[in-house]
């Protein structure tokens, strides 16, 4: 199935009791990119990535190809877009990694058998399987990002949300992530569309085919990383700061291929 | 995650252990039966029961004094539940086994100082050889309601995201060391921990309700399914039911006796 086009028309959204934090955005995202949003902290990542996945009521509209956002569609929606939390350890609640990764299939109305079967699968494929029987509360970080990551890849969705998905992991398994993300296509065979929000920079570099830069509640502008990046002015402009360290270096992935055993084992 | 860990037991391991979950909550059902049913005058046949968690608990390499600590815990409150009772009921009546005359008001409080120390006991024996989540999903398999062990299962989930929650903020508070302060300070600083806490509980649990709704919850709960039960399983639910039998086995013997 090919992922749907996600068309943001003036988006407006403010907490209660609070000012408004969009104000009017628009943003679309084609089917099967990686759209890295980046932006000073507070500036409505997370929340834009909820909202795209109907928790909050918003203004303007959200269409996904010609499908709106709306309650009646949100059941569907939610089925062909997964988000994964900014805070892992909120998201996994089951009382083991392994029923946790299955819950979402379960609920999906699969076999039990099947369920536990796909979801040990996804636990093999992120290295995860040795821990497929401990609470979840026992894992580390990491080890929890990538569990609620594959709690949310098990029901392969067209479109993945991610939230700050580099926060709190060591070199090694950021770019195991990378990896992971970037490689996701291939491995499911089809493409995925990916929204990442992160204040990583490095990570946008490595991972977006696009990046956009949200302040003030709107996105202020949008080009391929390498441009946009590279722009240091436009982002001091904006409160962010372009990293030395990625100027000086090509993007990681076409440079340096993964070896194939790090690919088996995230 | 045990509920129950013995901190210096050997490697939380033995016999009592591979047991399967499921077989065990029967053994405690079996174990609860008579604890009701049983006729008031054949009360003491429940200290047959008594001896049998004890016996496993220390086969299974449980260190007896934990054991002795984690079973007498709640029998003050027991006695407090218990004591009214000889006062109550003065009227005479008779227990098998029991030397000489006793009213009824005493039958019953023997009567339940001995079934909680035998539901203690078995209770311990379960908890203390099975991890919370396949207790969880022993219950599940067993027929309990779905909302229930859900229910069960979230507090227990919850519970660690709390004590999480509670420990991070009295530690950050301990690093930067607020406890030299005058008892006002630490009351205003008490009372304002307090109220993080609850906000970010309230945050933690809007975001778990979040997780929940994304990955399509929709109130119910299909769990994993399980391996047959095996021989060791089989016979620790036969066991049950005859112990179950025990006091009443006990009681018409005594009768008989008599
Ligand atoms: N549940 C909430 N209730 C009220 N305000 C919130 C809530 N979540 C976030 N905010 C506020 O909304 C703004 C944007 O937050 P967020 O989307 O988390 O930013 P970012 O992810 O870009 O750091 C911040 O000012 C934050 O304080
Ligand atoms: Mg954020």
């Amino acid at each position: 199935m090919i992922p749907p086009r996600i068309l943001i028309r003036r988006l407006r959204f403010g907490y209660p009791g609070q000012p408004e934090l969009f104000h009017g955005l628009d943003l679309d995202v084609q089917p099967g990119e990686a759209l890295g949003i980046i932006g000073s902290n507070g500036c409505g990542k997370s929340t834009l990535l909820c909202l795209l996945v109907g928790l909050h009521d918003s203004g303007g509209s959200i269409h996904f190809d010609d499908t709106p956002l709306t309650p009646p569609n949100l059941a569907a929606l939610r089925r062909r877009v997964g988000l994964v939390f900014q805070d892992s350890e909120t998201q996994l609640f089951m009382p083991t990694v392994l029923e946790d990764v299955a819950f979402g299939l379960l609920n999906q109305g699969l076999a039990p058998a099947q369920a536990e079967a796909r979801a040990r699968d996804m636990l093999r494929q992120i290295g995860l399987e040795s821990l497929a029987d401990r609470p979840p509360h026992q894992l580390s970080g990491g080890e929890q990002r990538r569990a609620a990551l594959a709690g949310v890849l098990v029901m392969q969705p067209d479109v993945l949300l991610l939230d700050e998905p580099s926060l709190n992991l060591d070199p090694r398994g950021r770019r195991q992530l990378i990896e992971l993300l970037d490689d996701l296509p291939r491995r499911l065979n089809r493409p995925v569309t990916r929204v990442i929000t992160s204040h990583d920079l490095d990570l946008v570099w490595d991972l977006c085919d696009r990046a956009a830069l949200l302040d003030g509640g709107q996105i202020v502008a949008s080009a391929p990383p390498d441009q946009l990046l590279r722009d240091a002015d436009l982002l001091a402009a904006h409160g962010l700061e372009p990293p030395l360290s990625l100027l000086a270096r090509p993007r990681i992935l076409p440079a340096s291929p993964p070896d194939q055993e790090d690919r088996q084992c995230i | 995650m045990h509920l129950l860990h013995f901190p210096s037991s050997p490697l939380p391991d033995s016999w009592l252990h591979r047991v399967d979950p499921r077989a065990k909550l029967l053994l405690v059902l079996c174990a609860a039966c008579p604890c009701l049913l049983l006729p008031y005058r054949a009360t003491l046949g429940l200290l047959l029961l008594a001896a049998f968690p004890l016996l496993v608990l220390v086969r299974s390499g449980c260190p007896p004094r934990a054991i002795a600590r984690a079973w007498l815990t709640p029998v003050p409150f027991v006695l407090f539940l218990a004591a009214w009772h000889p006062w109550l009921d003065p009227s005479p009546a008779w227990l098998a086994g029991w030397p000489g005359e006793l009213t009824a008001g005493w039958v019953r409080f023997w009567r339940i100082l001995l079934s909680a120390l035998v539901l203690i006991g078995f209770l311990l024996a379960l908890v203390a050889t099975t991890s919370a989540p396949a207790l969880l999903s022993a219950l599940a398999r067993l027929g309990a309601p779905r909302w229930l062990v859900l229910i069960l299962g979230f507090n227990l989930r919850y519970l660690a995201l709390l004590i999480r929650r509670g420990a991070d903020l009295r530690a950050a508070r301990a690093l930067r060391a607020a406890g030299g302060a005058p008892l006002s300070r630490n009351l205003r600083l008490s009372a304002g921990m307090l109220t993080q806490f609850l906000a970010r509980t309230l945050a933690d649990s809007e975001q778990v309700e979040h997780a929940l709704t994304l990955r399509g919850f929709d109130g119910r709960c299909p769990t994993l399914g399980a391996g047959p039960l095996r021989r060791l399983d089989f016979a620790v639910i036969a066991a049950g039911l005859a112990i179950a039998l025990l006091p009443w086995a006990a009681s018409w013997l005594a009768g008989f006796a008599r």
